[in-house]
Protein backbone atom coordinates (compact mmCIF):
# COMPACT_ATOMS: atom_id res chain seq x y z
CA UNK A 1 0.00 0.00 0.00
CA UNK A 2 2.87 2.31 0.81
CA UNK A 3 4.89 1.39 -2.27
CA UNK A 4 4.28 4.84 -3.81
CA UNK A 5 5.98 6.23 -0.73
CA UNK A 6 8.86 3.75 -0.68
CA UNK A 7 9.93 3.82 -4.32
CA UNK A 8 11.82 7.12 -4.08
CA UNK A 9 13.75 5.74 -1.09
CA UNK A 10 14.42 2.44 -2.89
CA UNK A 11 15.51 4.32 -6.00
CA UNK A 12 17.83 6.54 -3.97
CA UNK A 13 19.23 3.52 -2.10
CA UNK A 14 19.94 1.75 -5.42
CA UNK A 15 21.60 4.88 -6.80
CA UNK A 16 23.79 5.19 -3.69
CA UNK A 17 24.83 1.54 -3.55
CA UNK A 18 25.10 0.73 -7.28
CA UNK A 19 28.72 1.88 -7.83
CA UNK A 20 29.88 0.06 -4.69
CA UNK A 21 28.06 -3.13 -5.65
CA UNK A 22 29.62 -3.04 -9.11
CA UNK A 23 33.07 -2.49 -7.63
CA UNK A 24 32.56 -5.33 -5.16
CA UNK A 25 31.39 -7.75 -7.83
CA UNK A 26 34.37 -6.86 -10.00
CA UNK A 27 36.78 -7.37 -7.10
CA UNK A 28 35.29 -10.57 -5.72
CA UNK A 29 34.09 -12.25 -8.89
CA UNK A 30 33.03 -15.81 -8.12
CA UNK A 31 34.58 -16.06 -4.67
CA UNK A 32 32.44 -18.04 -2.25
CA UNK A 33 33.67 -16.57 1.03
CA UNK A 34 35.28 -13.45 2.40
CA UNK A 35 37.40 -12.81 5.48
CA UNK A 36 37.79 -9.67 7.57
CA UNK A 37 41.18 -8.77 6.06
CA UNK A 38 39.76 -8.76 2.54
CA UNK A 39 36.67 -6.80 3.56
CA UNK A 40 38.82 -4.27 5.39
CA UNK A 41 41.04 -3.83 2.34
CA UNK A 42 38.08 -3.51 -0.04
CA UNK A 43 36.46 -0.82 2.11
CA UNK A 44 39.54 1.00 3.33
CA UNK A 45 38.65 0.38 6.98
CA UNK A 46 40.51 -1.29 9.83
CA UNK A 47 40.13 -4.94 10.81
CA UNK A 48 37.94 -4.26 13.86
CA UNK A 49 35.51 -2.19 11.81
CA UNK A 50 35.44 -4.84 9.09
CA UNK A 51 34.73 -7.56 11.63
CA UNK A 52 31.97 -5.51 13.24
CA UNK A 53 30.37 -4.91 9.84
CA UNK A 54 30.50 -8.55 8.79
CA UNK A 55 29.23 -9.71 12.18
CA UNK A 56 26.31 -7.27 11.90
CA UNK A 57 25.51 -8.68 8.46
CA UNK A 58 25.64 -12.18 9.95
CA UNK A 59 23.34 -11.08 12.75
CA UNK A 60 20.68 -9.86 10.32
CA UNK A 61 20.95 -13.09 8.31
CA UNK A 62 22.70 -11.87 5.15
CA UNK A 63 25.96 -13.67 5.85
CA UNK A 64 26.89 -16.74 7.88
CA UNK A 65 30.14 -17.21 9.75
CA UNK A 66 31.92 -20.50 9.05
CA UNK A 67 35.43 -21.84 9.57
CA UNK A 68 37.57 -22.59 6.53
CA UNK A 69 39.74 -25.68 6.80
CA UNK A 70 42.74 -25.60 4.47
CA UNK A 71 44.74 -28.55 5.89
CA UNK A 72 46.72 -30.80 3.56
CA UNK A 73 45.12 -33.95 5.00
CA UNK A 74 41.82 -33.16 3.28
CA UNK A 75 41.32 -33.54 -0.47
CA UNK A 76 40.37 -29.86 -0.65
CA UNK A 77 39.28 -26.86 1.41
CA UNK A 78 35.96 -27.03 3.16
CA UNK A 79 33.88 -24.97 5.54
CA UNK A 80 32.43 -25.99 8.88
CA UNK A 81 29.96 -24.19 11.14
CA UNK A 82 31.16 -23.16 14.60
CA UNK A 83 29.12 -25.91 16.29
CA UNK A 84 31.10 -28.59 14.50
CA UNK A 85 34.56 -27.37 15.50
CA UNK A 86 36.58 -30.01 17.38
CA UNK A 87 34.22 -32.80 16.32
CA UNK A 88 35.12 -35.50 13.78
CA UNK A 89 33.68 -34.60 10.38
CA UNK A 90 33.16 -37.19 7.67
CA UNK A 91 34.70 -36.00 4.41
CA UNK A 92 31.72 -37.46 2.58
CA UNK A 93 29.41 -35.18 4.59
CA UNK A 94 31.47 -32.16 3.58
CA UNK A 95 30.83 -32.96 -0.10
CA UNK A 96 33.89 -35.04 -1.05
CA UNK A 97 31.79 -37.85 -2.43
CA UNK A 98 34.69 -39.88 -3.86
CA UNK A 99 36.31 -40.33 -0.43
CA UNK A 100 36.28 -43.31 1.89
CA UNK A 101 33.03 -43.20 3.82
CA UNK A 102 34.77 -43.53 7.19
CA UNK A 103 37.48 -40.92 6.57
CA UNK A 104 37.09 -38.16 9.13
CA UNK A 105 38.89 -34.93 10.02
CA UNK A 106 38.65 -32.96 13.24
CA UNK A 107 38.69 -29.23 12.59
CA UNK A 108 40.03 -27.13 15.43
CA UNK A 109 39.94 -23.31 15.60
CA UNK A 110 43.75 -23.37 15.41
CA UNK A 111 43.75 -25.20 12.10
CA UNK A 112 41.02 -23.13 10.50
CA UNK A 113 40.09 -19.47 10.07
CA UNK A 114 36.76 -17.70 10.27
CA UNK A 115 35.23 -16.57 6.99
CA UNK A 116 31.81 -15.28 5.96
CA UNK A 117 29.60 -16.89 3.33
CA UNK A 118 26.23 -16.16 1.77
CA UNK A 119 23.66 -17.27 4.33
CA UNK A 120 21.07 -18.25 1.76
CA UNK A 121 20.83 -20.86 -0.95
CA UNK A 122 23.40 -23.02 -2.64
CA UNK A 123 24.99 -22.86 -6.06
CA UNK A 124 23.25 -25.14 -8.50
CA UNK A 125 26.40 -26.83 -9.70
CA UNK A 126 26.86 -30.35 -10.90
CA UNK A 127 28.68 -31.18 -7.67
CA UNK A 128 25.74 -29.97 -5.61
CA UNK A 129 23.27 -31.99 -7.60
CA UNK A 130 25.51 -35.04 -7.26
CA UNK A 131 25.89 -34.43 -3.54
CA UNK A 132 22.11 -34.22 -3.20
CA UNK A 133 21.70 -37.42 -5.21
CA UNK A 134 24.04 -39.34 -2.92
CA UNK B 1 19.20 -19.32 8.63
CA UNK B 2 22.54 -20.51 10.09
CA UNK B 3 24.39 -23.19 8.17
CA UNK B 4 24.59 -26.42 10.15
CA UNK B 5 26.58 -28.73 7.88
CA UNK B 6 30.14 -28.81 6.58
CA UNK B 7 30.31 -27.81 2.96
CA UNK B 8 32.85 -27.35 0.17
CA UNK B 9 33.11 -23.71 -1.03
CA UNK B 10 32.12 -24.48 -4.63
CA UNK B 11 28.67 -25.56 -3.42
CA UNK B 12 27.95 -22.10 -2.09
CA UNK B 13 26.61 -19.09 -3.94
CA UNK B 14 29.15 -16.34 -4.66
CA UNK B 15 29.47 -14.21 -1.54
CA UNK B 16 29.22 -11.05 -3.66
CA UNK B 17 25.44 -11.65 -3.91
CA UNK B 18 25.02 -11.34 -0.15
CA UNK B 19 27.45 -8.45 0.00
CA UNK B 20 25.47 -6.66 -2.72
CA UNK B 21 22.39 -6.99 -0.49
CA UNK B 22 24.43 -5.64 2.40
CA UNK B 23 25.49 -2.62 0.32
CA UNK B 24 21.89 -2.04 -0.78
CA UNK B 25 20.78 -2.10 2.85
CA UNK B 26 23.51 0.37 3.77
CA UNK B 27 22.34 2.52 0.85
CA UNK B 28 18.83 2.31 2.28
CA UNK B 29 20.05 3.61 5.64
CA UNK B 30 21.66 6.59 3.93
CA UNK B 31 18.62 7.19 1.71
CA UNK B 32 16.30 7.19 4.72
CA UNK B 33 18.02 10.18 6.28
CA UNK B 34 17.11 12.83 3.69
CA UNK B 35 13.59 11.37 3.68
CA UNK B 36 13.32 11.87 7.44
CA UNK B 37 14.55 15.43 6.96
CA UNK B 38 12.07 15.97 4.13
CA UNK B 39 9.25 14.52 6.28
CA UNK B 40 10.09 16.95 9.09
CA UNK B 41 10.24 19.81 6.64
CA UNK B 42 6.79 18.96 5.24
CA UNK B 43 5.30 18.75 8.73
CA UNK B 44 6.82 22.13 9.59
CA UNK B 45 5.52 23.70 6.37
CA UNK B 46 2.10 22.10 6.77
CA UNK B 47 1.68 23.38 10.32
CA UNK B 48 3.27 26.82 9.85
CA UNK B 49 0.26 29.10 10.16
CA UNK B 50 1.71 32.28 8.52
CA UNK B 51 2.31 30.16 5.42
CA UNK B 52 -0.77 27.94 5.38
CA UNK B 53 -3.29 30.81 5.74
CA UNK B 54 -2.74 31.55 2.06
CA UNK B 55 -3.98 28.09 1.00
CA UNK B 56 -7.06 25.94 1.42
CA UNK B 57 -6.87 23.99 4.77
CA UNK B 58 -6.91 20.69 2.84
CA UNK B 59 -3.43 21.45 1.55
CA UNK B 60 -2.16 21.94 5.07
CA UNK B 61 -3.58 18.53 6.09
CA UNK B 62 -2.21 16.85 2.97
CA UNK B 63 1.30 18.24 3.37
CA UNK B 64 1.41 17.48 7.11
CA UNK B 65 -0.03 13.99 6.59
CA UNK B 66 2.42 13.13 3.82
CA UNK B 67 5.31 14.42 5.92
CA UNK B 68 4.20 12.45 8.98
CA UNK B 69 3.77 9.27 6.91
CA UNK B 70 7.23 9.67 5.40
CA UNK B 71 8.82 10.42 8.75
CA UNK B 72 7.18 7.53 10.62
CA UNK B 73 7.82 5.01 7.87
CA UNK B 74 11.48 5.87 7.45
CA UNK B 75 12.07 6.00 11.20
CA UNK B 76 10.60 2.49 11.56
CA UNK B 77 12.71 1.33 8.61
CA UNK B 78 15.86 2.77 10.22
CA UNK B 79 14.97 1.14 13.53
CA UNK B 80 14.73 -2.23 11.79
CA UNK B 81 18.11 -1.73 10.13
CA UNK B 82 19.84 -0.41 13.24
CA UNK B 83 22.03 -3.55 13.47
CA UNK B 84 23.75 -2.49 10.26
CA UNK B 85 24.18 1.15 11.18
CA UNK B 86 27.79 2.21 11.44
CA UNK B 87 29.15 4.94 13.67
CA UNK B 88 29.25 7.29 10.67
CA UNK B 89 25.55 6.60 9.92
CA UNK B 90 24.64 7.31 13.53
CA UNK B 91 26.51 10.60 13.39
CA UNK B 92 24.79 11.64 10.16
CA UNK B 93 21.40 10.73 11.66
CA UNK B 94 22.13 12.76 14.81
CA UNK B 95 23.17 15.67 12.59
CA UNK B 96 19.97 15.42 10.52
CA UNK B 97 17.78 15.40 13.64
CA UNK B 98 19.82 18.24 15.14
CA UNK B 99 19.55 20.35 11.99
CA UNK B 100 15.81 19.69 11.76
CA UNK B 101 15.17 20.75 15.35
CA UNK B 102 17.27 23.88 14.96
CA UNK B 103 15.19 24.83 11.90
CA UNK B 104 12.01 24.11 13.88
CA UNK B 105 13.23 26.27 16.76
CA UNK B 106 14.15 29.12 14.41
CA UNK B 107 10.61 29.01 13.06
CA UNK B 108 9.26 28.78 16.62
CA UNK B 109 11.29 31.84 17.61
CA UNK B 110 9.37 33.89 15.06
CA UNK B 111 6.04 32.17 15.58
CA UNK B 112 6.19 32.44 19.42
CA UNK B 113 7.96 35.74 20.17
CA UNK B 114 6.82 35.82 23.82
CA UNK B 115 7.11 32.29 25.20
CA UNK B 116 5.83 31.35 28.62
CA UNK B 117 8.27 30.00 31.23
CA UNK B 118 7.28 26.47 30.31
CA UNK B 119 7.69 27.09 26.57
CA UNK B 120 11.08 28.69 27.19
CA UNK B 121 12.27 25.63 29.16
CA UNK B 122 11.08 23.27 26.42
CA UNK B 123 12.79 25.38 23.73
CA UNK B 124 16.01 25.34 25.72
CA UNK B 125 15.98 21.57 26.18
CA UNK B 126 15.19 20.96 22.52
CA UNK B 127 17.84 23.46 21.42
CA UNK B 128 20.44 21.76 23.65
CA UNK B 129 19.55 18.36 22.19
CA UNK B 130 19.64 19.72 18.63
CA UNK B 131 23.00 21.37 19.18
CA UNK B 132 24.35 18.11 20.61
CA UNK B 133 23.07 16.27 17.53
CA UNK B 134 24.82 18.71 15.20
CA UNK B 135 27.98 18.51 17.34
CA UNK B 136 27.97 14.71 17.04
CA UNK B 137 29.35 15.22 13.52
CA UNK B 138 32.39 16.89 15.04
CA UNK B 139 32.84 14.79 18.17
CA UNK B 140 36.03 15.40 20.10
CA UNK B 141 36.30 19.05 19.15
CA UNK B 142 35.07 20.22 22.52
CA UNK B 143 35.53 18.99 26.07
CA UNK B 144 34.08 20.51 29.19
CA UNK B 145 34.79 19.95 32.85
CA UNK B 146 33.30 21.39 36.00
CA UNK B 147 35.50 19.84 38.72
CA UNK B 148 33.69 17.24 40.83
CA UNK B 149 30.39 18.09 39.11
CA UNK B 150 30.46 17.35 35.42
CA UNK B 151 32.80 15.99 32.79
CA UNK B 152 31.51 15.87 29.23
CA UNK B 153 33.07 15.31 25.83
CA UNK B 154 31.93 16.04 22.29
CA UNK B 155 28.17 16.15 21.82
CA UNK B 156 27.45 15.84 25.53
CA UNK B 157 29.64 18.88 26.21
CA UNK B 158 27.69 20.91 23.68
CA UNK B 159 24.44 19.83 25.33
CA UNK B 160 25.79 20.88 28.74
CA UNK B 161 27.03 24.25 27.47
CA UNK B 162 23.79 25.11 25.68
CA UNK B 163 21.58 23.89 28.51
CA UNK B 164 23.43 25.25 31.54
CA UNK B 165 24.89 28.44 30.10
CA UNK B 166 21.80 29.83 28.38
CA UNK B 167 23.11 33.04 26.85
CA UNK B 168 19.81 34.75 26.23
CA UNK B 169 17.65 34.02 29.24
CA UNK B 170 14.62 36.27 29.14
CA UNK B 171 14.70 39.11 31.61
CA UNK B 172 11.11 38.54 32.53
CA UNK B 173 11.81 34.90 33.33
CA UNK B 174 14.87 35.78 35.41
CA UNK B 175 12.75 38.06 37.54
Amino acid sequence: MLSWLTWPVDWLARKISEPRVRRLQAALGDERYIDTDRWAKLNGINKQQAEAELEAAAKVGLLARMYLYEGSDAPGDFLVPEELLNTPIKLVDAGFIDQDEDATISVSPLRSRPVYVDAEGQAETEATQLAYAT
Amino acid sequence: MPRKKPIIPSQLRPVSLALAKLELTKGHILASMPCIFFGFLLITIGTFKPFTVHFHPVWSWLITGFGALLLVRETIELFQLRELMQKSHEKILAFVFGAVFIVVLLIAAFAVPNPTAFQYTVFRIVLALAAAGVAAMFSGFLEMEIPKVLRAGGALAVFAVVYFYAPAALEKLQQ
